[in-house]
């Protein structure tokens, strides 16, 4: 009796612990790689084209991930950032054209794909563009959506990650023109790094892909500087600041500068010939020279003290 | 005149020091030579063979620095997968360390503080842009709703921030913090500066809250308050983060 009152007693306090626990929600989150980074396809219709995506699950956990395709255009920022159209802003165009994308695994179409943890999985984008498709450009980013299907009984929020890659289509591409919107720094500096301002416009209907260089020589001609600028993508109609290689901003590292620079750029696009433009900025080192000027009056004060005792 | 011939001397030698040091200090690359009609420019030379675009499916290949430029054929198409001149195939990866944000029970005057942690790799892309957006206010089965914050002044919204640190300014909103160098869009550079989400119902255009060319990790700060007026309820929304790579 006693023994069975016992295990009553130790029941009892393991369902109230069972009932009273919170319940527990796996809401640790989720971890995505992709490649590639952007895809660029030029077609000449009727062609179903086809790309293939690569996409992981670095996190420990299973993931459903579902997909979307959201149009876009360039930013106003010219930044090389995407700007997303509002679902109100599409035209029967747009959805007509984004209907044409399946993604599929193993040859078979999905909508939604479950990634093991760490397992990775080679997708095919399919695009289908008819003979009598629009001669303009298609720019949109296949995103991935993962998210946590728990429902707690307090307020929350859900999140919901995405991580996408861009898709950029020139259909029946015609010539590509480009031209430089600015190249500028400061007129007068007074040492380095010289930060360059660089500008390029695609004043066509087709996007281009454009790098280059700036060559700097001083004032007796000598070359004595280089700037490589990294490759960027530039939409039909658009503008972008273009960047060094290493970083966001076009920079001369040079620290010293004294005298009358000219810096050349050169810019190249899709094998068309290079353009280029030049600036000139001219470098006062004004803390050396202050200190050299109040160095030499202190020697002539000195020299003439001496000579005068 | 004594003075005057000594000062023209130092000043002299003065001039002569710098114009020693515009010829001496800076290089002369020798990689490129130029003048108004030309330039030669040096270094690697690559050499690119592509395949014949009649075979579907190809790739091309860099010989001289056995890259692989991704460039691949089809029928009457043709298509580049990454960036040409980046060398590593490295994949663009996006971290979020957790999926549900738990408010508990919220409480009048009692602002309510969340995080989640954002963490990218850029892989061989040229910087990316995390967007972010809500699907609709906190609501709940009613659809009583806590609105969106307007921050002390009543002026933050989805495209601009102020602060928000009163116990009686109420609603739900956002900050970014920098971890490292991830690049929080400049509206959070001073303390407790809110935002909005942007509304996918009404619709908003989304905004870019990360944007930054280097690797990095970015602290999401959820704040929700509410007045004493709003229902007791259970309140939700979904928010969205999207990673892309920029062009």
């Amino acid at each position: 009796m006693r023994l069975k009152s016992k295990i009553f007693l130790a029941g009892s306090v393991l369902i109230i612990i069972l009932l009273f626990t919170p319940k527990i929600i796996n809401a640790s989150g989720y971890s995505l790689s992709i490649y590639p980074t952007i895809i660029k396809i030029k077609t000449n219709p009727p062609a179903t084209v086809k790309a293939g995506i690569r996409i992981k699950n670095l996190s420990d956990n299973p993931v459903e991930l579902g997909y979307v395709l959201k149009p876009f255009v360039a930013s106003e920022k010219s930044s090389g950032q995407v700007k997303y159209l509002l679902y109100s802003d599409y035209t029967s165009k747009n959805t007509n054209f984004l209907q044409g994308v399946r993604i599929l695994e193993n040859d078979q179409t999905i909508s939604k794909i479950i990634l093991s943890p760490k397992q990775e999985k080679n997708l095919t984008i399919v695009i289908d563009i008819p003979r009598e498709e629009e001669s303009i450009d298609r720019y949109f980013s296949l995103v991935f959506l993962a998210q946590n299907q728990d429902k707690p009984d307090s307020s929350y929020s859900r999140i919901v990650q995405g991580i996408g890659t861009n898709v950029l289509i020139s259909i029946n591409p015609q010539g590509h023109k480009a031209k430089i919107k600015d190249f500028s720094t400061s007129p007068f500096v007074s040492g380095g790094p010289v930060k360059f301002n660089v500008k390029v416009e695609n004043i066509e209907r087709n996007f281009i892909n454009a790098d280059g260089y700036i060559i700097i020589n001083n004032i007796f001609g000598q070359t004595v500087g280089k700037v490589n600028l990294g490759p960027r993508n530039i939409l039909a109609k658009s503008a972008v600041k273009m960047s060094s290689k290493e970083n966001n901003d076009v920079i001369w590292t040079e620290n010293f500068l004294l005298g009358s620079y000219k810096a050349k750029l050169y810019v190249n696009y899709d094998n068309y010939p290079t353009l280029s433009e030049e600036t000139r900025f001219i470098a006062i080192p004004a803390k050396p020279i202050i200190i050299l000027t109040i160095a030499g009056f202190i020697i002539i004060f000195i020299k003439n003290r001496s000579k005068s005792c | 005149m004594k003075i005057t011939s000594s000062y023209f001397r130092i000043v002299l030698a003065l001039i002569l020091i710098i114009i020693a040091f515009i010829i001496l200090i800076n290089r002369t690359l020798a990689q490129s030579a130029s003048n108004n009609s030309y330039i030669i420019q040096g270094g690697e030379i690559e050499q690119k063979t592509f395949t014949n675009p009649d075979d579907s499916s190809t790739e091309s290949f860099d010989k001289s620095s056995d890259k692989t430029t991704n460039i691949y054929f089809g029928e009457n198409y043709q298509v580049t997968a990454g960036f040409e001149e980046i060398e590593d195939n490295q994949p663009f990866s996006f971290s979020v360390s957790n999926t549900l944000i738990d408010y508990g029970l919220l409480t009048p005057t009692n602002p309510v503080s969340r995080t989640t942690d954002l963490i990218i790799s850029k892989g061989s892309s040229r910087g990316y842009s995390v967007f972010a957006f809500a699907n609709r206010q906190l609501s709940d089965v009613n659809n009583n709703s806590i609105p969106d914050t307007t921050c002390d002044n009543g002026t933050c919204s989805e495209t601009s921030s102020a602060q928000w640190s009163g116990n009686l300014s109420f609603g739900f909103g956002y900050r970014c913090e920098n971890s490292d160098s991830s690049g929080c869009t400049g509206d959070f550079l001073k303390a407790d500066y809110f935002k909005q989400f942007a509304n996918d119902s009404k619709p908003k255009q989304y905004q870019a809250i990360i944007n930054s060319f280097d690797s990095g990790k970015a602290k999401i700060e959820y704040k929700v308050n509410i007045s004493n007026n709003q229902a007791k309820s259970s309140y939700s929304n979904s928010i969205t983060f999207i990673a892309i790579p920029n062009l």
